[in-house]
């Protein structure tokens, strides 16, 4: 026979696990890119600039274009910072805020869609 | 009357006060992205999702110490957990959440408090 404390963390438990794995699938994106993931394709400016919101933003930082969409909800400066760029050229913003700092670029180069024409 | 020690009020008070902004969490977590530190912002997993799962953890780990089961490990996991907040946010707000966890660590060093499950299984 369990001891009652024991059923109770086992309840805990069981609410600990099943509500993580409900967070966590509730929280995944659903189709944000909505590209082949192609890092050698090109694109317009007229491309770039049809996706202007957050539930399509891209932005081109030194001729690179970048889909900024999964990156919206997870900027460390809060997603309003990020979504003036969306639909536009961002290459000042970007270097103006984070400079040549390797750790804003290591997360840019993981968004990187493809190259301006 | 019936007599309540500081030990349960304290238990308690703490319950309300983790319950409280862990749910506040789960329902509204983009009033609560800001408070991120930095480096949450280069894992692979959205702002709102890492908060409602900081929620879901300060909610049963909650239940935990207002129970009274296992509430010495509840209580020592809650009270590192906010003194990592407490830490990671400085200023005045991490002064006031050292001192509440400082109070959260204070139940974890001492024996549970009579109205606790613990202390009750143990009679039986």
């Amino acid at each position: 026979m369990h001891h009652p404390r024991q059923w109770v963390a086992l309840l805990a438990g069981a609410l600990l696990v099943i509500g993580s794995i409900y967070i966590v699938w509730s929280g995944m994106p659903i189709n944000t890119n909505e590209v082949e993931t192609n890092h050698n394709a090109t694109y317009s400016l007229g491309d770039v600039a049809i996706h202007n919101t957050a539930a399509g933003c891209w932005t081109t930082i030194d001729e690179n274009v970048y889909d900024l969409t999964t990156w919206v909800s997870r900027h460390p400066g809060g997603g309003e910072a990020i979504l003036f760029l969306c639909g536009i050229d961002g290459t000042e913003a970007f270097h103006g805020m984070h400079g040549t700092s390797s750790v804003p670029l290591a997360a840019l180069a993981l968004l990187k869609i493809g190259t301006l024409k | 009357m019936p007599r309540i020690s500081s030990a349960v009020i304290v238990r308690y008070t703490l319950t309300l006060l983790f319950l409280w902004f862990g749910t506040q969490q789960l329902i509204d977590p983009s009033a609560w992205i800001g408070f991120l530190p930095e480096w949450v912002g280069y894992i692979p997993v959205p702002a709102e999702t890492f908060v409602r799962l900081n929620g879901l953890m300060e909610v049963v780990f909650a239940l935990l110490l207002g129970i009274g089961a296992y509430t010495r490990i509840a209580a020592a996991i809650l009270g590192l957990h906010l003194l990592g907040i407490a830490i990671s946010v400085g200023n005045a707000t991490g002064v006031r959440d050292a001192a509440l966890a400082l109070c959260t660590l204070s139940i974890a060093l001492n024996q549970p408090d009579e109205r606790t499950l613990d202390a009750r299984t143990k009679k039986d």
